[in-house]
């Protein structure tokens, strides 16, 4: 059988990583980077997630069928939001004078 | 072919060769569930992108009136949480019967506090009248908005509690089997696949905490 054990000093490494990286995106948001604090956030978000999914749920020792059911699901993730974004983000495109600022209330009146 | 067997009974289901190839069933199954739980959480994450985009600032201003305290301190006992269920899983491995049940009950009495404490800041948000419907209040500007931010906030999280309390259900069943050394005797699939449940839910609150909690800076 494939063996997944690992010694508990890796898991309370990880422990501390995500425990450090908890404390860094929660300061951060004490000072102003306008734009930047977002993808700080979702960068600090991003990195605490592939450490559990790598260390915690094992997908380093895991077999490519699981590989891929893993990542079936951020890739349609990925899907959902770039249709979606891309719908509300151009619809100012189409609009006769785009030189106004797209008004919020216009995004529901779309069926 | 099935020779491996206990007094409980067969280790392997009929319907598989060996138990490798079971295990490998009950992980791929689990990890189909993760990624349509994905997505179940990503429509959420994603109604949440497009108002957020739409009122930035009100988004911010509504962020302020969470307890960050408390859920800062959630997603470190989750974080720990996690870690317990990792070792737990590593003990069922190593047929560790009295580690295994002690590290299933320290992860679903850390998924016992998380809602607590979670039941504490809905608690404060209700009194502060900051649940959406028709005793709503907010004294800043666009309150309709907020009340959109604050919709989002208790569809989320709300969602993910119901998630953490599956999860506690199921480490305190798994705990009281465990006693029994039901896993403790060749297969600890029903473990291992709770293990990736709660490692997925903590991920989800690992991008909650920075939406809800942080967003704008404080």
């Amino acid at each position: 059988m494939e063996t997944i054990t690992l010694s508990p000093k890796l898991y309370w490494k990880t422990c501390g990583a995500l425990i450090a990286l908890l404390a860094l995106t929660w300061s951060i948001s004490y000072v102003n980077l306008g734009f930047f604090n977002l993808v700080i956030a979702l960068a600090i978000s991003i990195s605490k997630a592939l450490l559990v999914a790598l260390f915690f749920m094992h997908i380093r020792r895991s077999s490519r069928l699981l590989h891929l059911a893993a990542t079936a699901g951020v890739i349609w993730l990925l899907i959902l939001f770039s249709l979606t974004l891309g719908d509300y983000f151009t619809r100012d495109f189409l609009r006769p004078s785009s030189s106004h600022k797209v008004r919020p209330e216009q995004f529901h009146a779309a069926p | 072919m099935n020779t491996m067997s206990t007094a409980g009974g067969s280790l392997v289901a009929e319907q598989f060769e060996d138990i490798e190839q079971q295990r490998s069933a009950a992980q791929l199954g689990m990890w189909i569930f993760l990624a349509t739980e994905v997505l179940f959480f990503g429509g959420l994450f994603l109604g949440y992108t497009v108002y957020r985009s739409l009122y930035p600032q009100t988004f911010a201003a509504a962020s302020h009136h969470t307890e960050v305290i408390l859920g800062g301190t959630n997603t470190g006992i989750l974080l720990f949480s996690s870690t317990l269920m990792a070792l737990a899983v590593r003990a069922a491995e190593l047929r560790n019967r009295k580690q295994l049940v002690w590290l299933l009950l320290g992860t679903a009495f850390l998924g016992i506090v998380f809602m607590t404490i979670k039941g504490v800041e809905y608690h404060k948000e209700f009194l502060e009248h900051l649940v959406p419907g028709s005793r709503f209040e907010w004294h800043e500007a666009n309150r309709s908005h907020a009340e959109i931010f604050f919709w989002l906030y208790f569809a989320m999280t709300g969602l993910h509690a119901i998630h953490v309390t599956v999860g506690i259900f199921v480490l305190l069943t798994l705990a009281a089997l465990a006693c029994l050394g039901k896993f403790t005797g060749g297969n600890y699939t029903s473990v291992e696949v709770t293990g990736l449940y709660w490692h997925f839910v903590d991920i989800v609150w690992i991008f909650l905490f920075p939406l809800m909690y942080l967003a704008g800076h404080r």
